[in-house]
């Protein structure tokens, strides 16, 4: 009769005021402080002015073989590049009113911001890190028509608010953070050897597994209901379609607890599991745009790809902003499969353990 | 009285060391049976092996004239066990508790209802059902870990040192509530270090040492192994008698 245990870990973890300000309050304080910080970029590129760049090529390496599709490319996302064969760069920057400079050398290249756009330096640095990336991914320029194709679908920027856009990825990171929330009732019942009844009474350890996943999935979305709504009331934060919207954080936050779980399955310790928790899900989060926006960061889009949070926060954005996603299918499919696999070795691992102690 | 359990050979060992050594024990039905011994003698070992918390190296248990292992499913509702740790939620109130922990044994709906009524009266906590249990004192928290391990209605209840640390008030409600299920044929299995309870609930006792039974008999029985006269020598007397005045966790 797990049902009875269900609910009353749902009390427990409810009426935590961890939890409440964890899934709840924090989300509302990094909405604030974040979607504020960045709203300069994110206005820079929905004004979409186009922005004047210089450059300058030292030598003729690869990048004066790639010029011409990188100014193509540049020129589909309002950016202008104008070559400046001789002078300073500094001058030129002020003299003729630039956003930035880029100076290629070889293989390599600099970008020169101004201290009065930064952002758009940041818009010009991502640009050409996208176009790099997929040269490389196309053989190193061999073939630049393959270059410019993938470099468009790489860097593609929906418009979006920027408190739009941390209203709904600074949701899910938090639900990232799953397994605090069973964390006190985790360490009461190792405290006080509860689980020792639960194996006297023959309790199996999927059904334990299940006693504790089904509660801890129900309260943080039930945490990330009400801040998105808070969200939605505070902040004005548009979440696209609500129902799909709903689904993809429902089941994100319940891969988020299988991973938490398995976690602590393995470790057997809360503050470890806490630990190795926020460390890895700070590397998702660093790689998804949950702090810096994914559009606009120079992370390798090869990394980035590897985080689920950057396939929940992309499929929730651009349905935010554009009303649909293909990234919609990655971000269900990842969750589902960390879900199942994490689940699958957490009870590996409790069972294991079970016999391990006897 | 038929033996309602029975342990065969039971053994463990952790590595090289022998905590619980080729134990044959036999508890009858409608007794109440005292497992006494210093610390590090095995009883806590014991009784979780008993009660499947802990799997034994040799041996087995049998309960109710059936394998314990091979039968946990259908055996494991006749069996309550109360912890010496206080194994209840804080953040719970009083029939939350016991709903959680009474609910694992199949009971359910309205039936689990009264069953949790009846189990906080038994224990003196019905009046304070709706309160958290983190606001209880020491002694009404033993009470609610008690409350929380009969309310399936046990043949056979095993009481780790139940009254640690809680005042004579509770330490005596406590023991009279055990004297009445057994009244009521629940057989009681009871470690204790408090000497005098032992005497005063115990129909049997036994003493261990060194993961071994090396006295067993009602509490005339070993007082008799000691001295003739039984009025002469208390318990107390006895234990350090037979198991020595050395330390033992130091």
């Amino acid at each position: 009769m797990i049902r009875y245990v269900i609910k009353n870990n749902i009390k427990l973890m409810g009426r935590s005021p961890i939890n409440i300000f964890l899934y709840i309050v924090m989300p509302l304080i990094l909405i604030a402080v974040l979607s504020s910080s960045f709203d300069d970029l994110m206005k820079k590129y929905e004004e979409n002015e186009t922005l004047k760049a210089g450059y300058r090529i030292e030598d003729s390496g690869t990048s004066k073989e790639l010029i011409d599709a990188l100014k193509d490319i540049a020129k589909d996302n309002d950016i202008e590049l104008t070559e400046y064969e001789t002078g300073e760069i500094g001058d030129i920057v002020k003299n003729e009113e630039l956003s930035g400079f880029v100076v290629f050398d070889g293989d390599s290249y600099t970008v020169y911001e101004t201290e009065e756009e930064k952002e758009a330096g940041k818009a010009i640095e991502f640009m050409i890190g996208t176009f790099y990336e997929s040269a490389t991914a196309a053989a190193m320029g061999a073939d630049t028509e393959a270059v410019a194709v993938s470099a468009e679908e790489a860097f593609y920027i929906e418009p979006v608010d920027s408190t739009d856009y941390y209203g709904i990825v600074e949701v899910v990171y938090f639900g990232w953070c799953a397994i605090v929330c069973g964390a006190s009732l985790f360490m009461n019942e190792k405290k006080y050897k509860i689980k020792n009844k639960y194996i006297v009474a023959d309790i199996s350890e999927p059904k334990l597994y299940l006693a504790n996943f089904i509660p801890m999935v129900a309260v943080v979305i039930a945490g990330a209901v009400i801040a998105a709504v808070l969200s939605v009331v505070l902040f004005k934060v548009n979440w696209g379609n609500i129902w799909l919207s709903l689904l993809i954080v429902a089941l994100s936050a319940a891969a988020a607890t299988a991973f938490g779980l398995m976690l602590h399955s393995f470790s057997d310790n809360m503050v470890v599991t806490i630990i190795a928790t926020f460390t890895i899900v700070w590397f998702m989060g660093f790689f998804g745009g949950s702090f810096e926006t994914y559009m606009f960061s120079a992370q390798p889009m090869s990394l980035k790809l590897l985080s689920p949070i950057y396939h929940t926060n992309r499929a929730l954005v651009e349905l935010s902003s554009m009303g649909e996603s293909r990234f919609v299918s990655s971000s269900l499919l990842f969750s589902l499969a960390i879900m199942a696999v994490c689940s699958v070795l957490a009870i590996l691992a409790g069972t294991a353990r079970r016999k391990v102690r006897s | 009285m038929a033996a309602i359990l029975k342990t065969k050979d039971l053994t463990k060992k952790y590595g090289n060391k022998i905590v619980v050594d080729n134990l044959n024990l036999e508890i009858e039905e409608g007794e109440v049976f005292g497992l006494l011994g210093p610390n590090g003698a095995g009883k806590s070992t014991t009784m979780n092996m008993i009660c499947g918390i802990v799997k034994p190296t040799l041996g087995e248990v049998e309960f109710m004239g059936k394998d314990f292992k091979k039968n946990r499913k259908e055996l494991c509702r006749e069996l309550g066990y109360i912890p010496q740790q206080l194994a209840i939620h804080g953040n719970l109130k009083a029939w939350e508790n016991v709903e959680l922990f009474t609910s694992l044994y199949g009971i359910k709906g309205k039936e689990l209802t009264k069953v949790i009524d009846e189990s906080l009266e038994y224990v003196g906590l019905l009046d304070k059902r709706g309160e958290y249990a983190k606001t209880f004192s020491g002694g009404m928290k033993r009470r609610l870990n008690i409350a929380c391990a009969i309310g399936h209605d046990p043949k056979l209840l095993i009481f780790d040192e139940p009254t640690v640390g809680i005042d004579p008030q509770s330490r005596n409600f406590i023991l009279e509530r055990i004297k009445e299920s057994n009244e009521k044929g629940a057989t009681i299995i009871y470690t204790s270090h408090y000497m005098e309870e032992v005497e005063a609930i115990c129909t049997r006792i036994a003493i261990m040492d060194n993961g071994k039974v090396i006295a067993i008999g009602t509490s005339e029985e070993l007082k008799k192994m000691v001295v003739s006269d039984p009025s002469t020598i208390t318990l107390e007397e006895v234990f350090l008698t037979l198991t020595g005045k050395k330390l033992r966790d130091i």
